[in-house]
């Protein structure tokens, strides 16, 4: 395996782990709330891939008829017929996938509503729980309810081609320029959800969970509905999770299989925002790439060191990146910077807390504010 | 129904532990889980020390680790180790960052981390012995009045009987038990009035992760590897079962907390064999009536089952009958 190859796996693995600690940043480090039923919002994505694949694209697009994964002739069938009859065109594997994407994101909304219900109103640590049991039913019903996935066996997907892409950009279709062109659009795609939550987190709904997570009495007493702005948030992150879960099986697996979404997956994505940054969506990228590699690197050092053990390495590695980070940098690698206003830019331009050579960029077009620099 | 009873208690002792510390410390404390199964793995350890040199590795353990008379004293260890690993990890971790004023969301945090740690610590231990897949031992079985009992089951209602009793005594009759009572409903006020709140934490800790040893061995008797998982995650399987017990009986109410974990043992084993008997579906899925009773029992009760007002309840009950008899009349 040689570095560059090497890399671009790495980059688009930590592009997916970016995606889901985005989500996570919102509800976790934005509004407060403990969403350890993630692993849900996620599997809803992977709910949505296996729908579309076997129920959705068959009947409307190629003519042929839907596939029941709970049935025996199934895997002939569907990886004999409709699997190439989808791949064969890379149009068709790109409408599953922007289909996959959007209704994974409609029911991972719907999820959070139902599962939050009853505990969106109580103390942080019931409705911790009360996600946790939601992620442990879901995934058991996943591995028990046959017709959506197939039980515990792994169904293929049509993974999105890139080979078009590769051959537009790189001239080129070796299986290094697909994954460049894969780890690409991965990257465009966490560029689209960081500027999303950017733009979210700074606007007055993000200034709200800010003030329903530090206070949330003063919150209430200034008339704000604390239950409702929980729920919204975790609407909202759900929303992202649904579609970074659909991401998740199409590009990262290309296959889908309900342990893909054990509940321990909420306490790794809590780990990438945690380690990174709460409250800090570049902090969170930065903690997935980060922890990408040690889950990588301690994964293939613990299984060479030839013990039956050594492939669990890495929940030590977990463990003690959470415990180190609690206890040294409380608010990970970036902390969480104030909002970013109109009057904030003005006031860290008056205070000189922006870099030089950002201050000719944010003058201008504020020609009248007295920066306080012409006095001086 | 002796089963789903014996079941319950040793979901009871696992779950009457968290709420222990809870109650004084406020820490939902997710290494609970590690604690289980640090329990069993210390039986299992000392019963392969006893019978160094035979065949202990890998199956070979079932064998001799039967659940009899003789090998009742491999609980004590049990309790011990998971007890003081409990207490190591109140400590070293959570004492410190309460000091430094941390959320409960960051020690609810730094519980996932510690369970992990816990948890690579148990797979070097069960990976190295070659224990991560085990079946159940089993134990020995008598027949009292026609009933056909186990040993464990006895003495998973003696234990319980016994823990409850030995909270009773503890929180009345002894001085550290009444600070534990004090600390529990106003942690400030009892500083102030001179309780040494580290020590008497410490030792609700200790308590709390021994009992949940004890439970953790009690429940691989009965059930083996959860799932088919490896052994190791008995405790992380059985976690959500553990809080849904404290959460019903109400977040740190210790006797809310055995009678929840009673109420959700006899939900969870019924609903398992009416599953796989009339509804023909695993019954791996009957989680979902227990985890539906909490979800509703929070819905309607935020405060769980010890947070009920029941004189008001039945009060409300009667009176509702004494106007209808008005009415009738």
């Amino acid at each position: 395996m040689n570095i560059i190859s090497f890399l671009v796996t790495y980059l688009s693995v930590a592009a997916v782990y970016a995606l889901l600690a985005i989500s996570m940043n919102i509800d976790y480090g934005w509004a407060g709330i403990p969403d350890f039923g993630k692993a849900a919002f996620i599997a809803a994505g992977g709910i949505a891939a296996a729908i579309v694949a076997t129920r959705i694209v068959p009947p409307l697009m190629l003519h042929m008829h839907p596939a029941n994964p709970s049935k025996l002739s199934f895997f002939t069938y569907y990886n004999g017929k409709i699997l190439p009859a989808i791949t064969a065109h890379p149009i068709d594997t790109w409408i599953v996938f922007i289909i996959s994407i959007l209704l994974g994101g409609i029911i991972a909304a719907g999820f959070a509503v139902i599962f939050s219900y009853p505990a969106i109103r109580l103390k942080e640590d019931y409705l911790a729980i009360a996600l946790l049991m939601a992620a442990q039913i879901v995934w058991l019903f996943l591995r028990v309810y046959t017709p959506i996935m197939g039980g515990t066996m792994s169904m293929t997907l049509p993974s999105p081609s890139f080979k078009p892409i590769a051959r537009a950009l790189f001239h080129s279709t070796s299986p290094s320029a697909i994954d460049a062109a894969k780890a690409l659009f991965l990257w465009g795609l966490v560029g689209v959800f960081l500027y999303y939550a950017e733009k979210q987190m700074n606007s007055p709904f993000g200034r709200m969970l800010r003030m329903v997570r530090d206070d949330e009495y003063a919150a209430a007493a200034l008339g704000k509905n604390v239950a409702r702005a929980r729920l919204e948030s975790l609407i909202v992150a759900s929303f992202l999770a649904g579609v970074a879960g659909a991401v998740y099986v199409l590009i990262h697996f290309s296959s889908v299989n309900p342990d893909y979404f054990m509940p321990d997956l909420t306490f790794f994505v809590l780990t990438l925002v945690l380690v990174g940054g709460v409250g800090n969506n570049i902090g969170s990228i930065i903690g997935a790439l980060l922890i990408a590699l040690l889950y990588r690197a301690s994964y293939i050092f613990g299984t060479s060191l030839g013990f039956s053990w050594g492939s669990y390495l890495y929940y030590m590695i977990i463990g003690l990146a959470i415990l180190i980070t609690i206890f040294v940098r409380p608010n990970g690698i970036l902390p969480e910077k104030p909002v970013r206003t109109p009057a904030w830019d003005v006031y860290a331009l008056v205070r000189g807390k922006q870099p030089w050579f950002l201050r000719r960029i944010l003058m201008r077009g504020r020609g009248k504010v007295n920066t306080g620099e012409k006095s001086e | 129904m002796v089963y789903s009873l014996a079941w319950g208690s040793a979901l009871a002792l696992m779950a009457s532990g968290l709420s222990l510390y809870y109650s004084v410390s406020k820490v939902a404390n997710f290494a609970h889980g590690s604690y289980v199964s640090m329990g069993l793995l210390a039986y299992l350890l000392a019963i392969a020390f006893a019978h160094w040199g035979s065949k202990i590795t890998g199956f070979g353990i079932d064998h001799y680790a039967i659940f009899n008379i003789s090998n009742l004293w491999a609980l004590i260890p049990a309790f011990l180790v998971a007890g003081l690993v409990s207490l190591a990890s109140f400590a070293g971790i959570f004492w410190p960052l309460m000091k430094r004023g941390a959320t409960p969301l960051q020690l609810l945090v730094a519980s996932i981390g510690l369970m992990f740690v816990l948890r690579f610590l148990m797979y070097i231990v069960a990976g190295s012995m070659n224990w991560i897949t085990l079946w159940t031992p089993g134990s020995t079985t008598y027949h009292i009045l026609g009933v056909r009992i186990t040993l464990a089951e006895i003495l998973s209602f003696v234990l319980l009987a016994l823990v409850a009793g030995l909270i009773a005594l503890l929180e009345t009759k002894t001085l550290i038990g009444v600070s534990l009572r004090a600390i529990a409903s106003n942690p400030s006020l009892a500083e102030a009035s001179g309780i040494d709140s580290f020590k008497v934490q410490a030792l609700a800790w200790f308590l709390g992760g021994g009992f949940a040893g004890l439970g953790g061995v009690l429940m691989f008797i009965f059930t083996g590897p959860p799932g088919g998982r490896p052994i190791v995650e008995l405790g992380w399987m059985n976690l959500l079962s553990i809080f849904a017990a404290a959460v019903l009986g109400g977040l740190g109410s210790f006797y809310g907390t055995i009678i929840a974990a009673l109420i959700l043992g006899i939900a969870f084993n019924q609903a398992a064999a009416w599953f796989t008997i009339y509804l023909n579906v695993s019954s791996s899925l009957a989680l979902l009536i227990p985890f539906g009773i909490t979800l509703l029992t929070l819905l309607f009760f935020p405060q769980g089952l010890a947070g009920i007002n029941w004189r008001k309840l039945v009060n409300k009950i009667r009176i509702t009958r004494v106007e209808e008899e008005v009415v009738r009349r």
